[in-house]
């Protein structure tokens, strides 16, 4: 009883501390994510309310103050990297984001929110079509994030969204791989040339062109100092990503052949203490 | 058979032995080149690694390959605290996994059976002197998960 009251004061404390990049709390109007939900739901409403967000091209710090403001997720990790890395290879590239850690003080959750977006030279990548044509890029893709530290995961959901035509978002139904260290998924990016009536160079469209990860855990009763990192991989041709496995700050994808594919590391993401 | 004739076939025969040899020179130096703009670190095995650094230096490149097959095609982020595995995958009952260490180490870097938890083989790769880092990985070719391990002490 005494380490879950020490606990349950330190998440509020570190919820609220200076010196972080949450250094506000959430305000008291603020409407937890989780009222009248299930897990998998409020799994689903985080990643898809961050989606619009991003696609709304909101930079990180006002998606922090959003996420605080109207979901009661203060983030509190110390920020960490701030860079992502852009992998470019076969005419492809990416940029992947690191988990970044928020407390929800209403339902005693904690969430963790990475993602990616592709870059249009992931166009080279298609097969010869004509325009207006929608294609499968390759077999699946995958998406992963990883902790270095064993959570109790609560949930987990993956959102992407892609250029119109293309849905401007889709949730993924099931994880490849899920347990204590983060949970991976695959998808099927798909690719659709169109004519450029603007001229400005702009002829391709993605299913996949953005999207995130988001991961719920509970309280363990032992505070523990946790980081995660995220990784993309990426095929093309006849390649598929047949699995993705997590474990401890590891992320492995398995392909269906030695060619065609590429995998994306985020930098590290900040570092939280969870209790 | 005339002399002449077992001649011709011997000339014949020692240049197919040549276009062999040479071929074969060819394949290995193009497995030593590597893909343009990276630098041949070591091998794992049998396989070949490749690296590059970014020109801003926050992102370094692998490429892995072990014949004509290409193991690894991925990139991270080059040094920091808790720099991610670069290769993580495998095809088939092969697994490659590579990771960053620190310059000149020759700390074990504690890689496990995802399954059985029991430490696996596991080689450093020195990088030139301009690098930052080293690099230190596995491959396991009998369908063995590779994986840090947990209970490092």
């Amino acid at each position: 009883m005494a380490a879950t009251l020490a606990c349950s004061a330190s998440a509020l404390i570190v919820s609220t501390a200076p010196g972080t990049s949450a250094a506000t709390a959430a305000p008291s109007k603020c409407s937890s994510a989780s009222t009248g939900r299930t897990e998998q739901q409020t799994n689903n409403y985080v990643s898809n309310y961050v989606a619009g967000l991003r696609q709304k091209g909101r930079p990180q710090d006002q998606i922090d103050s959003d996420l605080a403001q109207n979901l009661c997720l203060v983030r509190i990790d110390n920020g960490g990297a701030t860079t992502s890395v852009v992998a470019s290879s076969a005419g492809s590239a990416v940029t992947v984001t690191p988990p970044r850690i928020y407390w929800d003080n209403q339902a005693a959750r904690y969430y963790a929110i990475s993602g990616w977006k592709l870059s249009n030279a992931i166009k080279n990548d298609m097969p010869a079509t004509g325009l207006n044509v929608t294609k499968n890029i390759g077999g699946h893709d995958g998406f992963a994030t990883s902790f270095n530290a064993s959570l109790l995961l609560t949930g987990y959901a993956l959102t992407y969204y892609g250029d119109p035509p293309f849905a401007s978002s889709a949730n993924v139904a099931n994880a490849s791989a899920a347990n204590s260290y983060g949970a991976g998924y695959s998808f099927q990016d798909k690719g659709r040339n169109v004519y450029d009536m603007a001229g400005t160079g702009d002829n391709f469209r993605t299913n996949v062109r953005s999207g995130q990860e988001v991961i719920s855990f509970k309280k363990s009763g032992t505070c523990k100092s946790v980081y995660g990192f995220a990784s993309y991989g990426h095929t093309w041709s006849s390649t598929a990503v047949n699995g993705v496995g997590v474990g401890p700050y590891s992320i492995s994808f398995q392909w269906s052949t030695t060619s065609n594919k590429w995998t994306a590391a985020s930098q590290p993401g900040g570092t939280a203490t969870v209790c | 058979m005339s002399a002449r004739t077992k001649l011709v076939s011997a000339a014949i025969a020692a240049l197919l032995v040549g276009l062999v040899a040479a071929l074969l020179v060819i394949e290995h130096q193009r497995q030593d080149a590597g893909p343009a703009g990276y630098t041949r670190i070591g091998a794992l095995g049998t396989s070949v690694v490749f690296a590059k650094q970014s020109p801003e230096g926050k992102d370094v490149a692998v490429v892995i390959r072990r014949d004509s097959d290409e193991l690894c095609n991925a990139r991270g982020p080059l040094g920091g605290a808790h720099p991610p595995a670069i290769c993580d995958e495998s095809v088939g009952d092969v697994h490659v996994y590579l990771t960053q260490v620190s310059k000149g180490s020759t700390e074990d870097p504690q890689l496990c059976d995802a399954i059985t938890g029991a430490r696996l083989p596991s080689e450093i790769l020195a990088t030139p002197a301009s690098w930052s880092v080293d690099f230190a990985g596995s491959i396991q070719d009998s369908g063995t998960e590779i994986e840090p391990c947990t209970d490092v002490s």
